[in-house]
């Protein structure tokens, strides 16, 4: 018996809420174009904040996130040279003390965190890598259709006929449970079977963008 | 002191977001290579949290100056520094493939 505890239920619901997702669902020209706003505001926040979350393949990547650190404490040092106020002994005395406390406090953090995952921090794996990764490791059907359909379709490119293969195999028994984490409209035209696809509406059938102005407002799911 | 405190804020919301999305049952879950860093023990989850915050606004502290001086400076100077900092960033995305 497969009945899920209220507490389940509500971490799958999860899986397939937009607010979730890093990428809106978009190709072409606008995808280019939110990308470039993406990267550039994740860029930004990640230099004026160190944002942590941010360091990951679907936001600067690891090492990129690394660098913009030591970057930024370098920054104000090349800065100083440029600078000709009267106070510049002071400045440099606050960014010395500002640099140290900086390091002394990155030294406690890292003897503080669970080492296994040090190399998120210094990870180079791209986002589509990243994606790939998590579906061909992904233990469940739900962790598996979260990685596939809730992301850039053109991530997980590589492995679209392995995608296509598993959605064959398990699509039929989907529908029949209707688990929370399986939308259909989430899943492109090219993925489902024929049979599938004409039962769905064929050309009409209900297809969904990651971006769904109901819930971003708050009037839950659609 | 208002330049601290607004520091102090930016650090505690930055914190905020990545200790939340780490301690998050369903993002552990789902991605348990990247998200669990936070420790599960209570004093030690406190303490990586006031060293987040911490480290978040020295960190936004340093920038801050660096910007302030550049300004004071030539703002062409923070431009360029600022901006072409961004476009490396894009142009490394782009040339690894992993821009979308």
């Amino acid at each position: 018996m497969s009945q899920q505890s209220g507490t389940e239920r509500g971490e799958l619901k999860h899986l397939t809420n937009p607010h979730n997702r890093y990428f809106a669902r978009i190709e072409g020209f606008f995808g280019v174009l939110s990308s470039a706003i993406h990267h550039s505001m994740g860029k930004v926040i990640t230099n004026f904040s160190g944002c942590l979350h941010l360091r990951h393949p679907f936001g600067n990547g690891g090492t990129a996130f690394s660098l913009s650190m030591m970057w930024v404490q370098a920054l104000p040092f090349v800065a100083l040279q440029y600078y000709e106020g009267d106070d510049t002994e002071a400045v440099m005395i606050l960014l010395v003390c500002s640099f140290c406390i900086w390091l002394i406090l990155n030294i406690v953090f890292f003897c503080t965190i669970d080492l296994d995952f040090m190399g998120t921090f210094f990870g180079t794996i791209t986002a589509a890598q990243y994606t790939v990764e998590l579906f061909q490791n992904a233990t469940n059907d739900a962790m598996k259709f979260d990685a596939a359909f809730t992301n850039r379709i053109s991530f997980t490119k590589p492995i679209h006929g392995e995608i296509k293969e598993w959605v064959r195999l398990n699509i039929d028994r989907w529908r029949l449970e209707a688990p929370e984490w399986f939308v259909v409209e989430l899943v492109p035209d090219e993925f489902l079977p024929v049979e599938v696809y004409e039962a769905e509406g064929g050309e009409g059938r209900k297809r969904r963008n990651s971006v769904s102005m109901r819930q971003m407002v708050g009037l839950g799911a659609e | 002191m208002s330049i601290l405190i607004s520091a102090l804020t930016t650090g505690y919301s930055s914190a905020m977001i990545s200790f939340d999305m780490d301690v998050d049952l369903p993002h552990r879950k789902m991605q348990p290579k990247f998200y669990g860093y936070v420790p599960d023990d209570h004093s030690a989850r406190g303490r990586t949290f006031m060293l987040m915050t911490a480290i978040s606004a020295t960190h936004n502290l340093s920038l801050s100056v660096g910007c302030a001086m550049l300004a004071l400076t030539d703002t062409n100077l923070l431009t360029t520094f600022v901006g072409g900092e961004i476009a490396v960033f894009l142009a490394v995305k782009l040339l690894r493939g992993d821009f979308m």
